[in-house]
């Protein structure tokens, strides 16, 4: 299944280069240290796509929501088409310790659609949820360091570098 | 991933098939009556001494038929029963005499094809799980509804119009319209309005819907919300629940909505999954829940399928055409994924609902009668509706 498709803008090209669709999104980019931002949010380029994770604060109070936003930009100079199994089309992950205690996606349902996102060159998508320091069986975590990643969740997952942040 | 240009020409390819069934199919309904040998059915007139008149023909009571007083009678070793019915219609003491007919099943066969726009141009779906014939058999009733879990139904919709009966939000979106663009769809081909001369047909042609909202503007629910919409579909008279969604962990709250409603007698439909795996998708799982797969138009398992021998019977889902929410010239389109396929088990449910059957029996005509079983990784094959409709009715 190609879940990434990118084109230049002519027809007779999209309509006969379709496995070289694929060669040219998956064009590996170097993150170069300049791109890397402010300690809240999260770079991480592959495949010409930019997944960043931003959060509204490095450290929390106890049962303080954290607002978790993903942002993916196109950053190749062709349209991108990434294609997805079913409605869902990004997720979250808190881990401690490496080890995941709580997922976005744990407790929702998707429409079971294959569904498809397109990019032009240089725009951007951003999903936006709230992480209300609970596990996932709904019990609120201790205070502590977690580790925060925001996944694109193609096929292959496109995921964002972790982000730490502190519960005190 | 195929390409779109191979998929343009199979379905060109697809389409031109279908038009030569159409036009080899020629309707008639065969009847095949014939005699029990040895047996004819005499009604006496009140009064009449049967016992002399057994006597004089060389024939017995073999039994009464209470209430009406006929007796089967039974002849003589080699008498022609048409004889016999001739020489006891002539006795003054008798009402009436008659052969005792064997009843078969009338076999049916012929084709129903709908007048929509698109039917025989996009939907080779119909084509692939012989729905006209089934049509030809039946063509559902409006009393029986199909609850669509989803994200909401366009309702005003020109291909929906009147067909949505009850509705329900337990989404956390603030309307019961259709902002995502599946729900439409789904219900478009479970049971838009056919031949109504316009858009599509849906496989349970006059069904009624219910839109039970469950998912969000952007795709997605919790298993509470999911929850409650089966229960409220359940107890509001659904005889049939579809649910194109699904999710990776599986939920005591969701299974018990599930098992309510099977035991209300209400047969639950749920897509497999798009993962490519045999992966458990819920609630599509649940052992009462039917699971379908997804096949494309070469009857083949959909690239994207999700399979498994827990997985029960597969439908069309690759490259569907069906009722969209946007305004015109875009209110049609195609969509692939096992959420276009499990509304055809759903609408064919409803078929076999209308029939008059029982939630067990239902499930036994779609899960006994697939086409190509053995030929994919799942328990059954690809749904073959006349097939189904034409299984022994058990009320």
């Amino acid at each position: 299944m190609g879940f990434t498709h990118c084109s230049s803008v002519t027809h007779f090209v999209k309509l006969l280069i379709v496995i070289p669709f694929l060669v040219g999104c998956a064009r590996q980019e170097i993150i170069s240290a300049k791109e890397v931002p402010k300690t809240l949010s999260s770079v991480q380029n592959t495949e010409g796509l930019k997944v960043e994770l931003n959060l509204n604060k490095p450290s929390y109070k106890l049962k303080e929501p954290t607002i978790m936003i993903l942002t993916v930009t196109n950053k190749s100079k062709e349209t991108c088409r990434y294609s997805f199994r079913s409605s869902q089309v990004y997720d979250f992950v808190v881990k401690e310790d490496n080890k995941e205690i709580w997922r976005w996606s744990a407790d929702e349902v998707f429409a079971q659609v294959i569904t498809e996102l397109t990019l032009a060159p240089g725009k951007s998508e951003s999903f936006e949820e709230i992480w209300e320091q609970v596990d996932n069986e709904g019990k609120n975590v201790r205070a502590g360091k977690y580790q925060v990643i925001g996944i694109l969740a193609t096929q292959p997952e496109r995921i964002s570098h972790p982000v730490s942040i502190e519960i005190r | 991933m195929k390409s779109k240009f191979f998929k343009t020409t199979f379905f060109v390819v697809a389409k031109l098939f279908a038009l030569g069934f159409l036009l080899q199919s020629v309707s008639h309904a065969q009847a095949d009556i014939e005699m029990v040998p040895g047996e004819i059915l005499v009604k006496f007139n009140a009064g009449a001494d049967v016992r002399n008149i057994h006597a004089a023909n060389g024939t017995r009571t073999l039994e009464v038929i209470p209430r009406i007083n006929v007796h089967v009678v039974g002849l003589g070793h080699g008498v022609d029963p048409i004889a016999a019915v001739e020489r006891f219609n002539k006795n003054p003491n008798v009402e009436y005499a008659e052969v005792n007919g064997l009843y078969y099943v009338i076999h049916t066969s012929g084709v129903s094809v709908p007048n929509d726009t698109y039917f025989d141009s996009d939907q080779w779906n119909m084509y692939s799980i012989n729905a006209t014939s089934a049509w030809y058999v039946t063509k559902g009733s409006n009393t029986v509804k199909i609850a669509i879990l989803d994200t909401g139904i366009q309702s005003n919709h020109e291909d929906l119009s009147g067909k949505v009966v009850l509705s329900k939000n337990y989404s956390k979106s603030r309307t019961l319209q259709d902002k995502y663009g599946h729900g439409t769809h789904v219900a478009g081909i479970a049971a838009a309005a056919t031949n109504n001369g316009k858009g599509v047909a849906g496989v349970g042609y006059n069904c009624s819907l219910m839109n039970v909202k469950v998912l969000n503007d952007k795709g997605s629910g919790t298993w509470s919300g999911i929850a409650n919409g089966i229960i409220w579909a359940a107890d509001n008279g659904a005889k049939v629940i579809n649910m194109s969604l699904g999710g990776y962990t599986g939920s005591s709250t969701l299974e018990n909505a599930v098992n309510y409603a099977w035991g209300k007698g209400v047969v639950v439909v749920a897509a497999a999954g798009n993962e490519e795996t045999n992966t458990p998708l819920y609630p599509a799982y649940y052992g009462n829940v039917i699971a379908v797969a997804a096949t494309d138009f070469l009857d083949e398992l959909a690239y994207f399928s999700t399979f498994g021998n827990w997985v029960d019977v597969a439908a069309p889902g690759d490259f569907i055409p069906s009722t969209y929410p946007l305004p015109y010239p875009y209110n049609y389109v195609y969509l692939s994924g096992t959420s276009m396929a499990s509304p055809h088990v759903a609408g064919l449910a409803c078929l076999l609902a209308s029939q008059g059957r029982s939630r067990d029996n239902i499930r036994a005509a779609i899960e006994n009668t697939t086409l190509y079983k053995g030929s994919y990784p799942i328990a059954n094959g690809l749904i073959d509706a006349h097939k189904a409709v034409d299984y022994l009715i058990v009320p």
